[in-house]
Order: C-alpha cells, then sequence, then structure tokens
C-alpha cells in the first residue's frame, strides 16, 4: 500500500455510474417532497392558532435538532416495531423528505413574511381568490425571494443522501463501500467518489440557476 | 445472551454523549483557527487568493461529509502520517468546519456597510487597520448567531463518525442495541440525547440573532 | 496559512502524480515494536457477537477479544484493542492503524493478497438464516428474495459468488445493522456464521437455519512482510490448541469446537 492506484476502481465505473444515478434519482424525488412538505409546514407555521402552530414547530424542531443518521435508523429499524416495512429507497427517500422538509419551510417562511401586508391588501382589492392570492402574490414572490437559500438546502441534502447507504441503499457511496470491500483500494475510490459528489453538485448549482431564470424571469428584469 | 435494555447502557451513551461533544469543540476551535483565515483569503483583493480560498470552499461543501471522513481516516497514512483514527477524524472535522465557517464570516465581514470602510478611509485608516478596528469587531456581532447555529451541526454531524467506529453517541448507540436488539427504543434515546444538547444552543442562537435584529 | 494550504496542496497532487512510486514503505519490525512498547494494539469489531461485543459493564468481550487476551498474555504486553467497523478490518491494518487483526476475519485468496494470514483459529461455516416459518431449502429459493449481509465481510464475498441472478442481495455496514434488518422484517432472510447463528437462536427461536452455503476458516491478518510476527503467532495457536485453551475459548465463546483447525 502507501501508493495510489485507480485501476480496479476505475475499471468498475459502470457500478459507480448506477450508484451515481440513483444518487441522483433519490435526491431530486427528496427535492420535490421536501419542497411540498415544506410550503405546507411554512404555510401552517403561520397560522395565527397556536394550537395549530405547535405540531408543526415540534416537527422542525425535532427534525432539526438530531441528527439524520438516527432520523434514518428511526425510520428504517423503528418503524418496524409499528408493523410498517419500507423497502430501503423508499425508507431513504422518506427520510430524506422529511428532513429536507424542515429545513426548506425555515426558508419558505421567511419568504413568506418578507411579503408585505400591503400586497396582499392589493390583491383583495383586485378580486382575488385567498386561494389565487396565496398561490400568486405570496407564494410564488416567496420563492422567488428565498430561491438561492433554497438551492443551498437542496445541495445539502444531494449530501446527505450519502447517509443512507448505512441501510443498504446501493448509492453512490454504498457502491463505493462495495468496491473497497473488493478491491481494498480505501482511498482511491474515495477520492473518486468525492469528486463524483463535487460534479454532481456543480450540476445541480447549475440546474438551479437555470431553474430560476426560467421560473421567476421577473427576477432578471431591468438587469 | 441479550441483555435488557438498561441505565448501563443509557450511561455508556452518556459517555459517548461525553466524546460528541469533545469532537465539536475540537472541531470549532480547529475550525475557527482555519476558517478565519479562509475568510479573510476570501475577501481578499488579490483575486489569486480570493479565489483559492472560494475554491476550498467549493470542494468541502461538495463533498458529503461521510465520504471526506473516509478519505481523512484512510488518507492520512497515504501521505505518510501515522495517527489514531481519531485525531484523523477531528483533523477532518476542522477542514470541515473551516470551509463553512470561512464562508459564514466573509458573509459577516462583507454585511458590514460599505459607508463605515469609507468613512474610516476618510479619517486616515489604512485596509489593515479598517479591518481589524472598524470591520471585524461588527462582523463578530453578525457572525455569533449562524456561528452558534453552525455548532448544532457539528455536534450532529458527529454522528456521522460513528460510520468509521468513532465510539460517539450513535455508535455506542449502535452497540447497545446490538446488544439488547432494541432499536427503536434505543435510537429513540440517542435523538433524545442529541435534542437536549442541540436544542437549547438553537434557541441561543436564535435569540442573539433577535437581538441583533431589533 | 497560505503556505500551508499551498503546501498540502502541492503534497496531494504530488501523491496523486507518483501513483506507482511508494511513498510510506514499512521498514519498522511490527514484532520487535511491539515488545519495546509493551502493548499489542489489535483490531476487533465489538459490534459482531459473539466474535466482539461488549459485556453488561459495557467491557470488550467474546471470543476474537478472548484469543487476544491468551496473545497478549504470551507476548507479555498489554492488550490495546481498536475496535472498528467490518469492512475497516483490512485498511486499519495495511495503513498499519493496528498491529493485527482478529476480527472473525474469514480467509479468502482474494484477502490474501493484501494480508498475510496465520493458521486459522476457528473453522466456521455460512448459513442461510430466515423466520422458522419460511421455506428457503436451496439457493434457488432465494430468488426474489432480499438477503442481508454484512458489507465485505466473508458472508459477502460468498453469497455474493455463489447467489443464483435475481437474488435481492442488501449489504449493511455491520452485523448490528444485518440483524436488526432480519428481526425487523426489513429482509427475508441473512447469510451469517454458525456463531452469530447460535447468539441469535439463543434470544429467539422465531428464526432458524436454512441451509449451509460454505466453509470459511478464520485466521488472524498480519500485515505483508511481518515474518517475524506471523511466526510467533503461527506457533502461539499451535501452543494454544494444544494446550486446549483455544478449543476452550470456541466453546465459551461460540458454543461448538472444532474437530480440529486446518494448518499450512
Amino acid at each position: 500500500m502507501g501508493y495510489l492506484d485507480f485501476t480496479g476502481v476505475l475499471s468498475r465505473s459502470d457500478l459507480l455510474l448506477k450508484g451515481m444515478l440513483l444518487t441522483a434519482q433519490i435526491s431530486v424525488v427528496s427535492m420535490v417532497f421536501a419542497l411540498m412538505i415544506a410550503v405546507l409546514v411554512a404555510s401552517i407555521c403561520l397560522s395565527s392558532s397556536r394550537l395549530v402552530r405547535l405540531p408543526a414547530l415540534a416537527y422542525v424542531e425535532a427534525i432539526r435538532n438530531t441528527p439524520f443518521i438516527v432520523q434514518v435508523f428511526l425510520i428504517y429499524f423503528g418503524l418496524p416495531s409499528f408493523g410498517i416495512r419500507l423497502d430501503p429507497i423508499i425508507a431513504a427517500i422518506l427520510a430524506m423528505s422529511i428532513y429536507g422538509g424542515a429545513y426548506c419551510s425555515e426558508v419558505i417562511r421567511a419568504g413568506i413574511q418578507s411579503i408585505t401586508k400591503g400586497q396582499i391588501e392589493a390583491g383583495r382589492a383586485l378580486g382575488m381568490s385567498p386561494l389565487t392570492i396565496f398561490r400568486y402574490v405570496i407564494l410564488k414572490p416567496a420563492l422567488a425571494a428565498v430561491f438561492p437559500s433554497l438551492a443551498a438546502q437542496f445541495i445539502l441534502l444531494l449530501l446527505s443522501s450519502s447517509v443512507v447507504s448505512a441501510i443498504s441503499v446501493p448509492e453512490l457511496t454504498g457502491i463505493g463501500n462495495d468496491i473497497q470491500g473488493i478491491t481494498l483500494r480505501n482511498m482511491e475510490i474515495y477520492l473518486v467518489i468525492a469528486a463524483v459528489y463535487v460534479i454532481l453538485v456543480a450540476l445541480l448549482k447549475g440546474s438551479m440557476t437555470v431553474l430560476e431564470r426560467v421560473l421567476f424571469p421577473f427576477k432578471f428584469l431591468g438587469r | 445472551m441479550f441483555q435488557q435494555f438498561s441505565l448501563t447502557h443509557v450511561q455508556f451513551m452518556l459517555t459517548g454523549l461525553g466524546w460528541t461533544i469533545g469532537l465539536a469543540m475540537i472541531a470549532l476551535i480547529g475550525g475557527s483557527i482555519a476558517g478565519s483565515a479562509i475568510a479573510l483569503m476570501r475577501v481578499s483583493v488579490n483575486p489569486v487568493i480570493s479565489r483559492l480560498a472560494q475554491f476550498y470552499i467549493f470542494v468541502v461543501q461538495g463533498t458529503p461529509l461521510l465520504v471526506t471522513l473516509f478519505i481523512a481516516y484512510f488518507g492520512a497514512t497515504y501521505l505518510g502520517i501515522s495517527v489514531q483514527p481519531i485525531v484523523a477524524i477531528a483533523v477532518a472535522f476542522s477542514f470541515y468546519a473551516a470551509a463553512f465557517l470561512g464562508d459564514i464570516w466573509r458573509g459577516a465581514i462583507q454585511s458590514v456597510p460599505k459607508g463605515q470602510r469609507e468613512g474610516a478611509h476618510a479619517l486616515g485608516l489604512g485596509r489593515a487597520d479598517t479591518l481589524i478596528h472598524i470591520i471585524v469587531p461588527q462582523a463578530v456581532r453578525i457572525a455569533i448567531p449562524p456561528t452558534v447555529g453552525f455548532f448544532v451541526q457539528l455536534i450532529k454531524n458527529t454522528s456521522l463518525a460513528s460510520v468509521v467506529g468513532i465510539v460517539e453517541l450513535t455508535r455506542t448507540a449502535q452497540i447497545v442495541s446490538n446488544a439488547t436488539f432494541k432499536p427503536l427504543e434505543v435510537y429513540m434515546t440517542a435523538a433524545a440525547f442529541y435534542f437536549l444538547v442541540c436544542f437549547p444552543l438553537t434557541l441561543v442562537s436564535r435569540g442573539l440573532e433577535k437581538r441583533l435584529k431589533s | 496559512m497560505l503556505a500551508f494550504i499551498r503546501r498540502t496542496v502541492v503534497g496531494v497532487i504530488a501523491a496523486a502524480c507518483l501513483s506507482s512510486v511508494a511513498l510510506a514503505q514499512q521498514t519498522t519490525n511490527t514484532f520487535d515494536e511491539i515488545i519495546k512498547r509493551g502493548k499489542i494494539i489489535v483490531g476487533i469489531s465489538l459490534s459482531t457477537p459473539p466474535y466482539g461485543m461488549t459485556d453488561a459493564n459495557m467491557k470488550p468481550s467474546g471470543f476474537d477479544v478472548a484469543v487476544a487476551n491468551l496473545i497478549a498474555r504470551d507476548l507479555g504486553v498489554k492488550l490495546e484493542i481498536v475496535d472498528q467497523v467490518s469492512q475497516a478490518r483490512i485498511p486499519n491494518l495495511t495503513t498499519g492503524k493496528v498491529d493485527i487483526v482478529i476480527s472473525s476475519l474469514g480467509i479468502t485468496a482474494e484477502r490474501a493478497k493484501a494480508i498475510m494470514y496465520t493458521n486459522s483459529i476457528y473453522v466456521d461455516e455460512q448459513m442461510i438464516i430466515a423466520p422458522t416459518a419460511s421455506k428457503l431449502d436451496n439457493l434457488e429459493a432465494l430468488v426474489g428474495k432480499r438477503v442481508g449481509v454484512t458489507r465485505a465481510s466473508t458472508n459477502d464475498t460468498i453469497i455474493t459468488q455463489k447467489a443464483v441472478q435475481g437474488t435481492n442481495i442488501q449489504r449493511f455496514e455491520d452485523d448490528a445493522s444485518t440483524n436488526q434488518a432480519l428481526f425487523t422484517g426489513q429482509v427475508d432472510a441473512i447469510v451469517s456464521g454458525v456463531a452469530a447463528a447460535n447468539a441469535i437462536n439463543a434470544q429467539t427461536d422465531k428464526f432458524a437455519r436454512k441451509f449451509a452455503v460454505r466453509q470459511s476458516p478464520m485466521g488472524i491478518g498480519v500485515r505483508r512482510g511481518d515474518y517475524d510476527l506471523h511466526q510467533w503467532l503461527n506457533t502461539e495457536i499451535m501452543m494454544l490448541w494444544s494446550g486446549g485453551e483455544l478449543q476452550a475459548a470456541q466453546k465459551q465463546w461460540l458454543g461448538i469446537v472444532n474437530e480440529d483447525v486446518p494448518r499450512f
């Protein structure tokens, strides 16, 4: 040992590609669910009734103040105590959505709070229904305002997916561990994997920038 | 052969919690030292230095911590350095913390209004003096709440050291869960421990932030 | 700081470039070093009952720990145990973090390219364990089933080799997770050694051995080139066997005694 030899690792690039695709898939699916959870929870958190707010706040605090790996173990190994058995990939997506949802809800809450009362009143004056006001006057500008923070949370979510290798999900890190077990070339494999994650993050960052321009063109007017 | 989940196990997990907090503290201290260097490099007028810091932040923030830990765990020996696993892990956490703290503190430095800098210039202060006497004291006030917030992240993220066999809280939970085969109870206990440490810190961070705003 | 970062970056790049040049060649004699420092550092996974685990007082115990204690006693040195996950066993040895590995380490030709093995200290049998009621009598019956196994273990190597296509193998980080997956019904069966199966049956009769996949002898792992240590350990294993102490440890922790252990 003591020297680097990438042949064993690179000859298994088909496996790595499979792992990379699974990482991308579970991450993107979780982002969508996390966003849905976040919008729901953020709206509940802004309710005027304390009783309504409390469960939502408890959810956000419980998730934000415990480690992700413990949440993953609780869902995969803990839920069977209640007769709920999830496929590892489903368990991973559930854990990531719940985790990402808590963080994103804080971001979205900040975005909604940045909408002034005047805007909402203007919407009412124009005769918009409450649902229309929520969609177009509150949610869309709020999302536009916090989109960069949201993108940062999505990147953290992508990186957190490496943890689900612990419940046998064959994503990038899990595949890496497998290859390490066969080739015993630990340093090489983890350097390659780190590089792949950096590329994935760069791709995600790029697509979020494009997405921001497509979804919220009004942010870029007059620039 | 398998044991009841008992107070002895909870005590064992408490010693794990000690290691969790210790590891997070080391990372905070090591990360603060390297992180201030990164932050200063990042706001440097020299584009090469600034880019270098930016690249460091990009790579470390773009790699999952778990993978960083694997690299540190096996990597030190490849560079000819012989250290205990716990030392390698503590160093890895410090490098990780440096990237995030460097970024947080850069934001804090840059959020000090431009007028302050111009005013100091008008009074005849040099660049370094302006940074040390005018910018940094204000930046520290701005930086404290997110830094406490990041410390909470550090405490939680030390749980990943369990995967390379460092006996901190999550690893003790795994060991106990294995001895008792009561995963739900054991992991709930671990989660409760983390929550009891992290939640007060989160509240402190939030309180400081509120005070700063008013 | 800048110089330091520059040096680090240069160092990493240099390491990558010198990909075929040995950087940290081994020059020390581990056997002499153990005697000199008065301590042997042994890698053992403490989440692999009954080989490595912790007792009710949270002290390391199990078959591997017992063998490590005997070895330290006969070397006349103190014992330091480094806990490790299954997949870190060989890297920890090759990167010099431990002197030897006694960690339910099955002997395989592939691993023997990376490390040296001593004579065997126990011969295990890999078997399929599943809920008692289920009918899984051969490898064909596992097609379409979820089979849990500890990643990078001998069990993993064997089932990966022998499994019929269509078997859904799920890999976990350690035996604790693998067993949990079986107990919680997250997998239909697991691959496990005899002793681990005994340990499960001591807890519950809901799970039973279904069929044996293969036999696998376990040895102690030594770094390549550590011939002095290797020779001493083989002598020690022979002495422990003829004195009956190895059999006693097998009986106490694994519940079975091998008729003989293969030597080479």
